[in-house]
């Protein structure tokens, strides 16, 4: 009885954390579209992670800082016109996006020539991490994750930004069609697909569930 | 025993999440080089707006109240008096008689309507005769 009290002040507890946490991202949101930088920083450094992460798994790794940068002050400028407070993560998640949607049409164009340099770089930085690994575990660890981001390379752009959106930054299948600005049915079509080509990737490294 | 394909599902997305590529760790100075970046907001469009919407209702009012003062002051007054109407019908009497003999000074319509240059053609054949 008395643990079930506990456990239910506790959950309480967390929602009403939750809610301040909520109320404190929305008044940060509107102090920030009158023009408050520093409420601008405790933002960037709430949601940089999640943003230079998607922008990791969506375009690699050359040039990551100045696409977040990008992907920040596209925000900074536009949150004026941001109605709704609390759909500022789907609309730091769009803005993401589009701008990984642009580094690859420009990517596509040959614009910019300096993303196989930066590929080779990986690559290499990849070989030292390997000759520094130790442990048998770590080194296992580290050929996976090369194999996801190789797995990752290898699908579509639109197979890809759905697998990274939904499954790795574990947005949910309704956020993901509002980013993606698609139906939620293509988000599952999309979705059945790229686990389907990825299961295949794996299976061709040896890797099989 | 085979797992079904929610399992397969499950452990796939389980294994991507486990594996996934860390990006690499943003150079140290980026916070400060994007909020240096910043550009600062611009509160002159509201101000413009409320300066706009002022303005227009404003002027409206203004051009208003001018075309009535001046239609006012231009438009001839009703006469009340009936010496005043006597003048004003006889004036205007005068005025369309007036009219009416100019009109007849005025030349025919044919005659307004022939150009010189048939003058002076007639003139040329004449002369040839």
């Amino acid at each position: 009885m008395l643990a079930n009290q506990k456990a239910s002040k506790a959950e309480t507890d967390t929602n009403a954390d939750a809610d301040t946490n909520a109320q404190t991202e929305q008044e940060l949101i509107l102090l920030c579209q009158q023009g408050d930088r520093t409420c601008f920083r405790l933002l960037y450094q709430r949601y940089q992670q999640r943003v230079r992460s998607t922008l990791y798994q969506l375009c690699g790794k050359s040039l990551l800082d100045d696409l977040v940068q990008e992907v920040f002050l596209r925000a900074w400028k536009g949150l004026p016109k941001l109605k709704t407070a609390k759909y500022f993560s789907t609309w730091l998640y769009r803005i993401s996006w589009n701008v990984a949607t642009d580094r690859r049409r420009k990517l596509a164009q040959g614009k910019d020539k300096t993303f196989n340099e930066y590929t080779d770089k990986d690559r290499l930085n990849y070989g030292k991490d390997l000759s520094n690994v130790q442990d048998t575990s770590d080194l296992m660890h580290l050929h996976y994750q090369d194999v996801v981001q190789r797995g990752l390379n290898s699908l579509s752009f639109d197979h890809r930004s759905v697998l990274v959106l939904h499954d790795l930054e574990d947005l949910p299948q309704k956020q993901v069609a509002e980013i993606l600005d698609i139906p939620v049915g293509t988000v599952k079509s999309r979705l059945f697909h790229a686990r389907n080509s990825f299961k295949k990737i794996l299976e061709q490294q040896g890797i099989s569930f | 025993m085979t797992n079904s394909p929610k399992d397969n599902q499950n452990n796939l997305v389980s294994f991507l999440r486990h594996n996934q590529p860390l990006p690499p760790q943003a150079c140290p100075d980026l916070e400060q080089k994007i909020l240096e970046s910043l550009e600062p907001r611009r509160f002159r469009d509201r101000r413009h707006y409320k300066t706009v919407t002022w303005t227009i209702p404003s002027a409206i009012a203004t051009g208003f109240l001018f075309t009535t003062v001046s239609f006012g002051v231009r438009t001839p007054r009703i006469a009340i008096e009936p010496n005043d109407l006597e003048n004003f019908l006889v004036d205007n009497w005068h005025d369309t008689l007036n009219n009416q003999n100019h009109s007849a000074i005025d030349d025919s319509e044919i005659d307004w309507l022939l150009p010189n240059v048939y003058k002076s053609k007639q003139a040329l054949s004449v002369s040839a005769q």
